[in-house]
């Protein structure tokens, strides 16, 4: 039989195996991603010499002054290479939900129904977070 | 055992603790009267932390005057955040919360931009440390989950309404905190086993109890917590600040789990990182959607951070923390100032 504390040593090491990835993908995503961006690879989106202009402004204003998209809709620009760099941030911010996702399997797994519920409905605030509820329009 | 964060009297620190991983607490001790050696000492302290914010303060004067060169501000950028890393550990701080006030105080950035680099600045520095200290047992994710549910609740509510909000209240909202951090910072106590008699009856239903090994002295240290709805409340509010300012929330989260609920404290220092990683998630997704996170400041500044403070850890033994620690609660306090006045119209 599995001790609680084995329980959670279990369920711990699942969420830090799946977190230790997810942040190490993001990461690299990220610096690779910003020296394409530095160097020019691609053409960004917002020129950066017009940076030190519009970023004095509130994001509403620079979304105004740039037609910069909000929500998901940059991914209609994913090869500028500024752009390129959300999919490092995106890659960190994916990294929390899945790792509570598979946290809530490993609480069922062991018959700990409350925990994997409480997991399950953290799971469900990041997702309609990600998906833009109530901060898009 | 109680631990004193205030840097003007004596501080117990846990035994073997690393102030790069418990914020607040360092092993720094002396009597306050100082013999000549000690104010010889001292002085070259505050000869070296006028060095440190000297380094943070010029790249960002360089770069307004460089400004036709779009290149010198993500270099300003990495630089300062460098030292606010290097900074941040030897302090025993956030760096986010080191961030927002002084980055917003120094560069021409607009608050919307600095508040979500600042969220992603703690969120980074959160993820990087959870790992180890999951597998280690020094943070409960059992403990951290209720709390974290409410947190990213109200931290998807507080980025809502930073964005709804007019700047000069945000500002003004962001002074009154930061000065009032940096009065907790100075003040705050913690205990380093607060005796728990009994759980709750909700911490009981969600078996908030369990045990770590406490390296430093060979033993299992078990723990178990109590008042849970209020600590649960309180979570939600601190959530409400770190969405709406972009701030990590450690400043706030320790003393909750420490000396509210009565969690140990180095489980409340790591359980800290895991609520912060959790909570501000979800908010920087709003941020992320309201077009507020420009890679070009965002980017350098979580690089710059985050390798400063891999060279706080090397370098901790050989700064005076003591002094930067003063210090860096005195420039919280200035920068809480400038923004309140900012806010408040006074000092634009």
């Amino acid at each position: 039989m599995t001790t609680h504390h084995e329980a959670d040593a279990h369920v711990q090491h699942v969420y830090a195996r799946w977190l230790d990835a997810g942040t190490k993908l993001g990461f690299i995503l990220l610096i690779c991603s910003f020296i394409a961006y530095a160097i020019g690879v691609t053409e960004p989106y917002v020129p950066v010499d017009r940076l030190p202009d519009l970023w004095r402004l509130p994001v509403d204003r620079y979304n105004a002054a740039t037609q910069a998209p909000t929500g998901w809709y940059w991914l209609h620009h994913w090869w500028r290479s500024d752009y390129l760099t959300y999919f490092g941030v995106v890659a960190l911010l994916l990294t929390t939900i899945a790792s509570m996702l598979r946290t809530v399997a490993a609480f069922y797994s062991l018959g700990e129904r409350l925990q994997a519920g409480i997991a399950l409905a953290q799971a469900i605030v990041l997702l309609l977070a990600a998906v833009g509820f109530g901060s898009t329009h | 055992m109680d631990l004193d964060f205030a840097p003007h009297k004596r501080v117990l620190a846990p035994p073997g603790a690393h102030p790069a991983t418990i914020s607040g607490c360092h092993p720094t001790t002396g009597p306050l009267r100082l013999n000549p050696a000690r104010r010889g000492h001292r002085a070259r302290s505050l000869a070296a932390v006028a060095i440190l914010l000297f380094a943070v303060a010029a790249p960002a004067f360089a770069a307004e005057r460089a400004a036709a060169a779009w290149w010198a501000w993500p270099l300003s950028l990495f630089v300062v955040t460098f030292v606010l890393g290097v900074i941040a550990v030897v302090a025993g701080v956030g760096g986010g919360v080191l961030f927002v006030p002084i980055v917003g105080g120094l560069f021409p950035f607009h608050l919307d931009f600095v508040r979500a680099t600042g969220l992603l600045l703690a969120l980074s520095g959160a993820m990087s440390a959870g790992p180890s200290l999951l597998r280690s047992g020094m943070a409960s994710l059992r403990l951290a989950m209720p709390l974290a549910l409410a947190g990213s609740l109200a931290s998807v509510g507080g980025a809502l309404l930073g964005f709804a909000l007019p700047t000069h209240w945000l500002q003004t909202a962001l002074g009154a905190t930061i000065i009032g951090i940096a009065v907790l910072m100075w003040r705050a106590k913690g205990s380093l086993h607060p005796h728990v008699e009994s759980s709750d009856a909700l911490g009981t239903r969600l078996a908030l109890h369990g045990r770590f090994l406490e390296v430093s002295q060979g033993q299992e240290v078990h723990w178990r917590t109590h008042r849970t709805i209020a600590g649960i409340a309180v979570s939600a509010l601190i959530g409400l600040l770190g969405g709406l300012f972009g701030l990590g929330a450690g400043w706030a989260n320790v003393p909750a789990l420490n000396l509210l609920m009565g969690a140990p404290f180095k489980l409340s220092v790591a359980t800290s990182g895991l609520l912060i990683s959790i909570a501000n998630s979800s908010a920087a997704w709003v941020y992320l959607h309201k077009g507020a996170v420009v890679p070009m400041i965002a980017v350098p500044s979580v690089v710059g951070v985050m390798a400063g403070a891999r060279l706080g850890a090397h370098v901790l033994g050989k700064l005076p923390a003591r002094a930067v620690r003063q210090v860096v609660v005195a420039l919280l306090a200035a920068a809480g100032l400038r923004a309140l006045l900012a806010g408040l119209g006074i000092w634009e």
